[in-house]
Formats: structure tokens, C-alpha cells, sequence
């Protein structure tokens, strides 16, 4: 029995995850981007878009150049280290380490070194956490239970169902695999910056890439919802009231938006998402303070989020026209260099997301057809979206910020910032409302709750902010705005009770806990898997897989080592263990297009039993392996000979 | 009677003083050597009756001023060709014999289809394991060996048996440590990396620690000219996993650790036993202090990265070919028989190069030890030139040695392989990337053959750091050609990185060689 849900079957893979995404996130920006302060001033962000830009640039230049793989990366990374080193301290310094390296041995030698204690390092590391608390900890109480219950929301999912959310992730999951064998654009000409990011860690990881993409979706999810309280604090100057746009995103379920169940998934449209806000943060800080750091921010922000994903490129372009033309209007003749920056940035940002695509088109790959025909999808039905609750509450932020602008005692600065929002917000409105009509786009039309959605917690954190903000003077600490953030948090989860997310799924946790139960107990390479579409993505990269209809047809029944029908070709599969699925009762989805496909499952079915009927009377080498009320997988032995052994080991 | 005896050790004493210095500058170096030959005051008062060290010394002084000063005058001892003959004959029997454990191995395999860490029908994760276990092993006991072989035989060579087993089991010590923290760490980077299932990793770890076991105890072997000695224990070896394996039906894997053990534990007292033999036959009464650890550390960490980068060097292309991910990979290094087969092969070339280096080597520092005292200094320009030619014809003939004994080997499998397949026999290659393997490896092995004489004549000057520098570039560019080919032509192009690396190995260790000869008086004089 394999029990997907099981601490055992998580508990190393969680590790591994998060220790890559630390090594690789963390520890290396480190000594390879070269900023200051990583984790104050908002810095973060910026160490993350680099750190990711690098990373996706580099695996580009390695895939194009067939030389991707973890010896490349590492190798290429000790390179970036030593380099980053050097800049950062000198030559010199880096040879003054060796040096004291050296006279360290020596004294260690000679006894003259003394081990650092536990107690030393554990004091050292407690000072570091003590004092963090002393001035954040009525935020790190109200921010554990916020984040706690919208990570249970998105990370429920992940952890007790085996099967893959929704039907994207099986192809994320191939493109994923695909890269790691340096396959670029395998269904055609996409962006594959995600997926870079993806084959990146489920290297790092050393894990099954399953795992990397089933627990990545909630984690970006969680980045966004990191975002959202960035942005809101960034822009307010108020931590509670950020914690307040937490409330509102993260946890009030399916209720702004149905679409939210695909945070569980694990898609480069939710990726591209978590740099939005940190993104057009880092401009309106650039046009505020004229600092030229904010606009490289900016443009590795917008960089990264046109190698991942072109819509949400396209529409941070949008906001980041919006904010120009504000801050134009407000700030002419200071704006106007600021301006042009922008535009050169952007302009180089944009050639950076088309290169490998263009390289790709130059090297002969087609644009990937099913994303061609969605975005020419015109529908002639599209009308102004009325205005319901979440519009409502759209609007109020609207409201909210122009008060804000208007008040009395406002800084001249935090006022000609909310202006800047302000004609964010219109921009988002435009496209939610204005956009799909004009053009009847149905790609815009399913996808313009994206921006919608995470400008109303914006625009609820600044209602936030206007209402506490009279309570200033007479609070300095916070405490009525967490209070506020807090009672809400508990309201709302009280009154809509949101569950956690469970995307529609293309097959039963069975087929998937089985998979990963035969690539456990059995050798890569030598294994297959006779099933429907969905368990190739899963078998690529360590098994072999084959679809039921093509085994029916191909193969006789009659010889023990699987052979081909056709006498002529004479081939033979020589692969030690076959696992061949057969569902007892056919695994239906919610998604209508896929009727006809499941209904050719059924017609195959009977044909399959037939084939594994005669197998077994001919030969008798049918064992079953596992069997529940819907799923028997039967198992074909056949082991590999002495000489077979000796022909793969010396190659003749 | 007594006043014989007096003399006799008297003259002993000279002669000694005459074997470390021919000519000394006045009676204080001649006390300052009897001094390191363990001699004190009270000694020397009670054994000369003199009053102290330095009386003895103005004695000795006068003793060889009177024989006339060695140095100047003296020219190279007569030697008879037959002398000539064996002496060289010995060096080269000396540089062979490293070679014959290899050649038993291989002779093993091929008729008895198995040898004590391989077996010809073993799974591919099995010997992807063992292949791994023996590079790491030799990776990390490389720079062991160079420390051992450096100061072990310092000590040695001036008969100070105690104080060599001390600093060998010191360095024995640290090298198990050392193998000790690679197999943490490789448990660690398999827990994080998952680089391979758990028998595996346990195969590599158990083969791994064997292996660091035996590599240690040869190198002792080695030091106390006990060579022949390795080569009983590995073909006991063998012998043992034929009977365990063939004869009682152990499994092949169980066999061959059995076997191991038994060989690393037999080395090991072998190697106690040695050393005791040998301390025991040392002069009473010498009692000398190790130097301070540091300074040992400082003083042999050039060979010791030597030893690391050599093994690292003569392994990286095989890592780079095992890890090309152009089958179906199931992990990060896999197996590959053609590629091996072809190097094992291509290691015969090695041989008879081995030898003469030696011979080389030997006859170069003899003649060095005969001369540098028959030029003055207003001669060096004289001396080093003189050396330089010398030098450089010996590169020159270690070349073409190399290149003529590549030659034989290349034909000598060709017929050998042609014939065994006239007769229906099982051939010894069959792959043609075996057969590509082979050929190139006998051009890198040709020409390392030769650098490593660059290597050997700066140890012996006490030069190391160009040679590392030399092994490291080496090195890199092995690593990098590897790569790069294995990845955009085909697995086996990685050869082509150990061939590209033992040219540059030969150009930068040529280059180094050449300005150490040229500069021979200054580092003659930092050796002695």
C-alpha cells in the first residue's frame, strides 16, 4: 500500500525542495549578485529577480548550446562565486582568504585552534532572532495565523491528493523533464523561463520532478500573497494594512476569484504573477527617488516576467505606462529623463524575453499551436462585466486612494505616489472592463481577474491605511490596525469559511501513488508503463512509457519477451518490467472536451483484457501487482540475461 | 684491542661525515653533522675519549684534509659495464614493477574472468559503484602517498626508522580520516542529491574504504622497497575470491570484500612488521623529536596537492564520459566497459616508459651527486648548461621510449586480438569505441610517460609548485575538452581531454623542468 499522504512520502522531498530553494535563492545570491542590504529596503526582491534572470539566461546559453545539465551549472557557478568574490572584496582579498586559509591549517596544527562551540553559535543565532522579534513580533503573531490558513488553503492539495492538479500540469511537467534533457520548446515555440526554473531546482533537489511541481504552484502562490503585503506596506508605509491586502487575497478562498484554484497548480502565468507588484514598486520608486538600482530592479522584474510568461509581460508593460504618464503629470520636468530610462529599459527587457524565441524560430521550431489558437480566439458575445461585489470593493479602493490623495498633512511624496496608483487602478480598470470588450478576446476575457483580483487587496490595504490612519498619533505601535486586520482576518474566514483549493484532476490518485511506488521499488530505465496519455509526463525521464492502444496493436501475445506482431521487423523490447494499467471503471473528468477521449478509453478496454487474456494462457508470465475496485496493473517479468548483463556493462 | 675498536668506528665516522659531505667547509659543519647523526658530548667523550663534540670534529676535519678534500679531485668512480648493467637494470625492474599488480589484474580478467575488484559479468550498477569507489580512492589517498613517499623516505634514507613509521602512521592516520569525511560527505550529497539507491552507495562506501586500506599499505610497501611484496598480496587476492567465488559459491561481491579485507589486513601488519624489522636493525640511541606538525604539513602540502590533482588529472575524462547524459541516465554517473576497457589497455603503455624513467632518473641523479663537486662556482653557467643538454637528451629519449613502447603495445594487441579471434577465442576488444578509446589513450598515456620524468626530476630538486601548477592546467583543460566533446560529439570523445591535458601536462612540466635545470646550482643548494 502506498499512502501518498503519508509524512514518510513527503518528508525528503520537502527537504530537499526547500534546501534548494534556499542554496540557489538565498545562499548563492549571496556571493554571486552583487547588492547590499539583501533583506532590508526591499531589497529582496531585487536579489530574487536577479538571481532568477541570471539563472534563466544562463540555462538558455546552456540548453542552446546542448551543454545543460547539473556538472554545467555547478561548474558555472563556482565560476559566478569566484568572480563574485573577487569583484566584491578584490583580488587581493580573495588571495588574503587562501592565505589565512592556510595559516588557519597550520594553527590548527599546532593546537592553537579552538573548535566554536554549539553554545556559541546558538547564542549568536538567538541574538539575531530575539532582536528581529523585539521590534516585529505583534506582526510575526498576527502574520503565522494569516499566512498559516491561506498556505493551508493552497498547500492541502499538494499534500493529500497524488494526482496533478488540473490538465496543465502535465504539460508543465513534460517541459519540465524535456528541459532537463535539454529539449527546448518541444511542442513548439513558447516561453520557457518557468520551466527553466523548474528543471533548475528538481536538479538541485535530486528529487522526483513531480514533487517539484506539485509543491511549486502553492509556493508561488504564497510569493504573491508575499507581494501583495509588500506592495501595500511599500506604498502606506503601513504594515498592518499590508497584512490587511493578505486577508483579502489569501484567505477569503474561491470568493474573489474561481480562477484562484489554479494557485494550486503549477503554472509560468501564477510564476510571472509573484513579480508584478515588486516589479511597479521598484519603478515608482526609481521615478521617486531618481535612483538608478530601483530601475535595474525594475527591469529584471519585467525581464524575468517576459522570459516566463507574455501576457503578464504585456501587462506590466500596461502599468508601467500608466505610472510614466503619471508621474509626467506630476512631476513633469523631473520625470522626463525617468521617462526615457524606462523606455530604454523596457525596450532592451523586451528583446531579452523574444531572444530565445527568436533563436528558437531562427532554428526552425513553429509556434506552439494551442496557445496560437487561444489567443486568436475571438468570441462575438463579450459585454461590460457588471459590477457585483468584488467590482464594488474595486471601486471602493479607487475611492479609498483618491481620499487619501486629498486629505489634509498628506507628505507631498506619499501623495504623488497614490496619484501613481491611482492611475494603476485605471489602468487595471480599463483592462477589465474596456479590453475585452473592445477587442472580444477570449484569452483577455478569462485572464482579466489576474490583475483585477490583486489590485482589490491593494486597494482594500490602502482603505486600510485611510481608515487607521487618523489613530496615528495616538497609536504608534499598530496595535487598532492589527486589531482591524485581525477581527477581519477572523470575520471573514467566519463567514465564507473557505476550503482549501482541489483543482479538477485528469486521473485518480491511484495511477499516480502506483507510479511512484514502481519508480521507487524498480531501476530507472528499466520499467514501463502501458497506460492512457496522462502517466507519460509522470514516466518521462525514468521509465518507458506506452499508450494502451498502441500495446494492443503492436504486440503479439504469443512470446514471452514482448514481440512485435509485424514478422518482418523482428524486434523485440527488451525492458525487464512492464506494468500495464487496466481501469475497471474509467477515470472521468469534469472537463467536457475530454468525453470523446474517455469514451475511446472504454472502447479499448475490453481489448486490452482480451490481449492480457491470451498473454497470460500463451505464456503464463502475468503476475498483478496491484488491484483496488477501479485500477489491476498486471506485470511482465522478464529479466535480463547474463549476456544481456555483459553486452550493456562492455558494450559488445 | 679496545684502541682498534676506537679506530675503527673513528674511521667509520669519517667516511660517514665523507657520504653526507665530501668537502666540508671547516670543523663546525662537520659538528653540526655529527650532531644530526644523534652524536652528544657525553657520547662522543665516552666513546672517543675526547673532551667534547667539537675536539671530534676538528679531528674528523683534519682526518679528511688529510685524505685530501673528496671534492675537486675526485672524479667518477669506476664502474664495470656489469656493474652498469645490473644497477640499471634494477632501476628499471623498480620503475616496471609499479606495473606488474596492473598486469596480474589484467591477466586475471582475462582468464579467470575476474581479479580482486572486478568481475567481467557484474551488474552495470555494480561496477559503476566499484568504478566510483577505486577513482574517489585514489583521489583521496594520492596526496597521501606524496606525503608518505616524500617524508617517509626522508627518514628512511638516513636510516631513521622510528621517526618514518611515526610520521607514515601519522599520515595513514589522517588519510583514513580522510576517507572517513568523503564518506560523510558523499552520504550527505546522496541524502540532499539522491545520487544513487542505498546498495549502491553502500557498495561504493565498503569498496571505497577496502581500497583506501590497501593504497595506503602499498604506499608504505613502496617506501620500505618492498614492492614485490604488493604483488604476492594481490594475486593471494585474486586466488582468494577464485575459491570463495568459483569453488565454495560466495557471491562475487561478498568474495571480493572478503578478499580485500584480507589483503588490507595483511598489508597493514606486513607493513608493522616491516617497520619494526627495520627499527630494530637501527642504531641504539637515537631518539630524535618529529618536527612540529605545521611545519611537516607546510613542508609536504606541494606533494600532497600533487598527488590529489595527478589521480584527479588521470580520472576526470572517465567521470566526464560516464556522466554524458546521451543514453537513458539513471544516474548521474554510469558505467561505461567500452570506454574502461580501452584505457585498461592503453595503461600497458605505461610500462616499460615507467621503467626507464627510473632508469633515467637515477642514472641523472647519480651523475649529479658524482659532478656537482668537480665544477667551482665560477663554473655554473658551465654546470647547468652542461645539465640542460644532458636534461634535455633524456627528455628527448624518455619521448621516444614512450612513443615506441605505445607503438608496440598498439601491435601487439592488434595481433594479439586478431589471433585470439583466428582461433575462435573470445576477443579481447570487439567495441570499436574501445578500440578508439584505446588508440588515443595510448597517445595521452605516451606522452604523460614523459611529463612525468619533468615531474620526478623536480620532486628530486625539490621543486614542486610549477609542476602543480603544470598538473593543474593539466587538469582543467581535461576537464573542460572532456566536457565540452562528450557532450556535442559522442561519450567516448572525452579521451581527447586526457590527451589535449597530457600535452599541456608535457608543455608547461617541459617548460619547468628546463628552468630548473637552468637555474640547477640554486636548487641544488635550496635541496641540500
Amino acid at each position: 500500500m502506498y499512502d501518498y499522504s503519508s509524512f514518510a512520502v513527503h518528508f525528503f522531498p520537502v527537504f530537499k525542495y526547500a534546501a534548494a530553494l534556499i542554496l540557489l535563492f538565498i545562499l548563492l545570491p549571496k556571493f554571486i549578485i552583487l547588492k547590499k542590504n539583501r533583506f532590508s529596503d526591499g531589497n529582496f526582491y531585487g536579489y530574487l529577480f536577479d538571481t532568477i534572470l541570471l539563472f534563466i539566461v544562463l540555462s538558455y546559453i546552456l540548453i542552446f548550446s546542448k551543454l545543460y545539465e547539473l556538472l554545467a551549472v555547478i561548474g558555472l557557478l563556482v565560476i559566478l562565486i569566484y568572480n563574485g568574490l573577487a569583484r566584491k572584496k578584490g583580488q587581493a582579498s580573495v588571495n588574503e582568504i587562501l592565505h589565512n586559509f592556510k595559516i588557519w591549517v597550520f594553527d590548527f596544527w599546532d593546537g592553537l585552534i579552538k573548535p566554536i562551540s554549539r553554545k556559541m553559535i546558538l547564542t549568536h543565532w538567538w541574538e539575531r532572532i530575539s532582536k528581529l522579534l523585539k521590534h516585529n513580533y505583534r506582526y510575526v503573531f498576527l502574520a503565522i495565523p494569516l499566512y498559516g490558513f491561506a498556505a493551508w488553503l493552497r498547500f492541502y492539495d499538494v499534500f493529500v491528493h497524488a494526482a496533478l492538479p488540473l490538465s496543465d500540469s502535465y504539460v508543465t511537467l513534460a517541459w519540465m523533464k524535456y528541459i532537463n534533457q535539454r529539449i527546448i520548446f518541444h511542442d513548439g515555440l513558447y516561453t520557457q523561463g518557468f520551466h527553466i526554473f523548474l528543471s533548475l531546482l528538481s536538479k538541485f533537489s535530486a528529487t522526483n520532478p513531480l514533487f517539484i511541481l506539485k509543491y511549486t504552484g502553492p509556493v508561488n502562490a504564497m510569493m504573491i500573497i508575499g507581494s501583495v503585503w509588500f506592495f501595500i506596506y511599500k506604498v502606506t508605509g503601513s504594515k498592518s494594512s499590508g497584512y490587511f491586502g493578505v486577508v483579502v487575497y489569501g484567505c477569503t478562498g474561491l470568493y474573489f476569484d474561481a480562477d484562484f484554484v489554479r494557485q494550486v497548480a503549477t503554472n509560468s502565468q501564477e510564476f510571472a504573477m509573484l513579480f508584478i507588484l515588486p516589479t511597479i514598486w521598484y519603478l515608482i520608486q526609481y521615478f521617486e527617488e531618481k535612483d538608478i538600482n530601483y530601475l535595474l530592479m525594475a527591469f529584471s522584474g519585467l525581464s524575468v516576467i517576459g522570459l516566463v510568461h507574455s501576457l503578464i509581460f504585456v501587462y506590466v508593460v500596461l502599468l508601467s505606462g500608466s505610472i510614466m504618464i503619471a508621474r509626467i503629470i506630476v512631476d513633469w520636468s523631473k520625470a522626463f529623463k525617468p521617462v526615457l530610462m524606462t523606455i530604454g529599459a523596457g525596450l532592451i527587457a523586451t528583446l531579452i524575453s523574444l531572444l530565445p524565441i527568436g533563436i528558437g524560430y531562427l532554428l526552425g521550431f513553429h509556434p506552439h499551436e494551442s496557445s496560437l489558437e487561444y489567443l486568436g480566439r475571438i468570441s462575438e458575445r463579450l459585454q461590460l462585466t457588471p459590477i457585483g461585489v468584488r467590482e464594488f470593493l474595486f471601486l471602493i479602493g479607487i475611492g479609498a486612494t483618491l481620499i487619501f490623495i486629498v486629505l489634509p498633512k498628506v507628505e507631498v511624496v506619499i501623495r504623488k505616489r497614490l496619484f501613481t496608483v491611482l492611475f494603476i487602478f485605471g489602468a487595471v480598470a480599463v483592462l477589465y472592463w474596456v479590453v475585452p470588450v473592445i477587442t472580444q478576446s477570449v484569452l483577455i476575457e478569462s485572464r482579466k481577474s489576474i490583475l483585477f483580483v490583486l489590485f482589490l487587496a491593494v486597494g482594500s490595504g490602502i482603505c486600510h491605511a485611510l481608515f487607521i490612519k487618523p489613530f496615528e498619533r495616538f497609536d504608534p505601535n499598530s496595535f487598532i490596525g492589527i486589531t482591524i486586520t485581525f477581527l477581519s482576518f477572523v470575520i471573514i474566514v467566519g463567514t465564507l469559511k473557505p476550503m482549501p483549493f482541489i483543482p479538477i484532476k485528469m486521473e485518480s490518485d491511484t495511477h499516480v501513488e502506483q507510479y511512484l511506488r514502481i519508480n521507487e521499488n524498480f531501476k530507472p530505465s528499466e520499467w514501463m508503463i502501458v497506460s492512457q496519455e496522462e502517466e507519460y509526463a509522470l514516466v518521462l525521464g525514468t521509465g518507458f512509457h506506452m499508450f494502451t492502444r498502441d500495446f494492443i496493436r503492436d504486440f503479439s501475445t504469443s512470446s514471452k519477451l514482448l514481440k512485435y506482431k509485424d514478422e518482418k521487423s523482428n524486434k523485440n523490447i527488451k525492458i525487464p518490467d512492464i506494468f500495464i494499467y487496466y481501469e475497471k471503471n474509467v477515470f472521468r473528468s469534469e472537463y467536457d472536451e475530454m468525453k470523446e477521449v474517455y469514451d475511446r478509453r472504454e472502447a479499448e478496454r475490453p481489448n486490452l483484457k482480451k490481449w492480457l487474456d491470451a498473454y497470460k494462457k500463451n505464456t503464463g508470465n502475468l503476475q498483478v501487482y496491484f488491484e483496488d475496485e477501479d485500477l489491476i496493473i498486471y506485470w511482465i517479468h522478464t529479466p535480463f540475461t547474463k549476456e544481456e548483463k555483459y553486452i550493456e556493462i562492455w558494450g559488445y | 684491542m679496545e684502541i682498534k675498536e676506537h679506530d675503527k668506528m673513528f674511521e667509520e665516522l669519517v667516511s660517514k661525515i665523507i657520504e653526507m659531505n665530501s668537502s666540508p667547509e671547516d670543523h663546525y659543519e662537520v659538528v653540526a653533522l655529527l650532531e644530526s647523526f644523534g652524536w652528544n658530548d657525553l657520547r662522543v667523550s665516552s666513546n672517543f675519549g675526547v673532551e667534547d663534540l667539537f675536539e671530534l670534529g676538528i679531528n674528523i676535519y683534519d682526518a679528511i684534509k688529510k685524505r685530501g678534500m673528496v671534492g675537486g679531485i675526485v672524479s667518477k668512480k669506476k664502474v664495470s659495464i656489469l656493474q652498469t648493467i645490473i644497477l640499471l637494470a634494477k632501476s628499471f625492474l623498480r620503475g616496471v614493477i609499479f606495473a606488474l599488480p596492473m598486469a596480474i589484474s589484467v591477466i586475471a580478467m582475462l582468464t579467470l574472468k575476474l581479479s580482486l575488484w572486478s568481475y567481467q559479468y557484474l551488474s552495470t550498477e555494480l561496477a559503476t559503484s566499484i568504478a566510483i569507489a577505486t577513482i574517489l580512492s585514489f583521489i583521496t589517498i594520492g596526496g597521501f602517498t606524496q606525503a608518505i613517499a616524500r617524508r617517509g623516505y626522508f627518514y628512511i634514507s638516513q636510516d631513521y626508522y622510528n621517526m618514518a613509521r611515526k610520521i607514515t602512521f601519522k599520515f595513514i592516520k589522517m588519510g583514513y580520516l580522510a576517507a572517513a569525511v568523503v564518506i560523510v560527505v558523499l552520504m550527505l550529497l546522496n541524502t540532499f542529491f539522491n545520487l544513487f539507491p542505498f546498495f549502491m552507495l553502500s557498495a561504493i562506501i565498503i569498496y571505497y574504504l577496502l581500497l583506501c586500506a590497501i593504497w595506503l599499505s602499498v604506499t608504505v610497501m613502496y617506501i620500505l622497497q618492498k614492492e614485490i611484496l604488493f604483488t604476492a598480496l594481490l594475486s593471494v587476492g585474486i586466488a582468494i575470491v577464485y575459491f570463495l567465488f568459483n569453488v565454495i559459491g560466495i557471491d562475487i561481491i561478498f568474495s571480493q570484500l572478503i578478499a580485500l579485507t584480507i589483503v588490507s589486513i595483511l598489508g597493514s601488519i606486513m607493513v608493522y612488521y616491516y617497520f619494526r624489522k627495520a627499527e630494530a636493525k637501527m642504531e641504539k640511541g637515537i631518539a630524535a623529536k618529529l618536527p612540529r606538525m605545521s611545519i611537516t604539513i607546510y613542508s609536504v602540502t606541494p606533494y600532497f596537492l600533487y598527488g590529489i590533482s595527478y589521480f584527479s588529472f588521470l580520472y576526470v575524462d572517465r567521470v566526464m564520459a560516464w556522466s554524458t547524459n546521451d543514453i537513458f541516465m539513471p544516474y548521474l554517473i554510469w558505467f561505461r566497459g567500452a570506454y574502461e576497457l580501452g584505457l585498461d589497455f592503453g595503461l600497458l603503455g605505461l610500462m616499460i616508459p615507467m621503467g626507464v624513467n627510473e632508469v633515467i632518473i637515477n642514472n641523472f641523479v647519480l651523475n649529479l651527486e658524482f659532478n656537482e663537486n668537480s665544477f667551482k662556482i665560477s663554473d655554473t653557467k658551465l654546470f647547468n648548461g652542461y645539465y640542460f643538454k644532458l636534461y634535455f637528451r633524456a627528455l628527448i629519449t624518455s619521448g621516444i621510449i614512450s612513443i615506441l613502447s605505445a607503438i608496440f603495445v598498439y601491435v601487439f594487441v592488434r595481433i594479439l586480438n586478431g589471433e585470439l579471434d583466428h582461433l575462435g577465442v573470445e576477443t579481447l576488444i570487439t567495441s570499436d569505441i574501445t578500440w578508439f578509446v584505446f588508440q588515443w589513450s595510448l597517445v595521452a598515456y605516451a606522452v604523460i610517460a614523459t611529463s612525468l620524468l619533468n615531474a620526478v626530476t623536480m620532486f628530486s630538486l625539490s621543486n614542486p609548485f610549477d609542476i602543480n601548477k603544470a598538473i593543474l592546467y593539466a587538469f582543467s583543460v581535461n576537464c573542460m575538452v572532456g566536457f565540452l566533446l562528450s557532450r556535442w560529439a559522442d561519450y567516448h570523445y572525452a579521451i581527447f581531454g586526457l590527451v589535449i591535458g597530457a600535452f599541456v601536462f608535457l608543455y608547461f612540466s617541459t617548460k619547468a623542468a628546463l628552468k630548473t635545470i637552468n637555474e640547477l646550482d640554486y636548487y641544488l643548494y635550496a635541496a641540500s
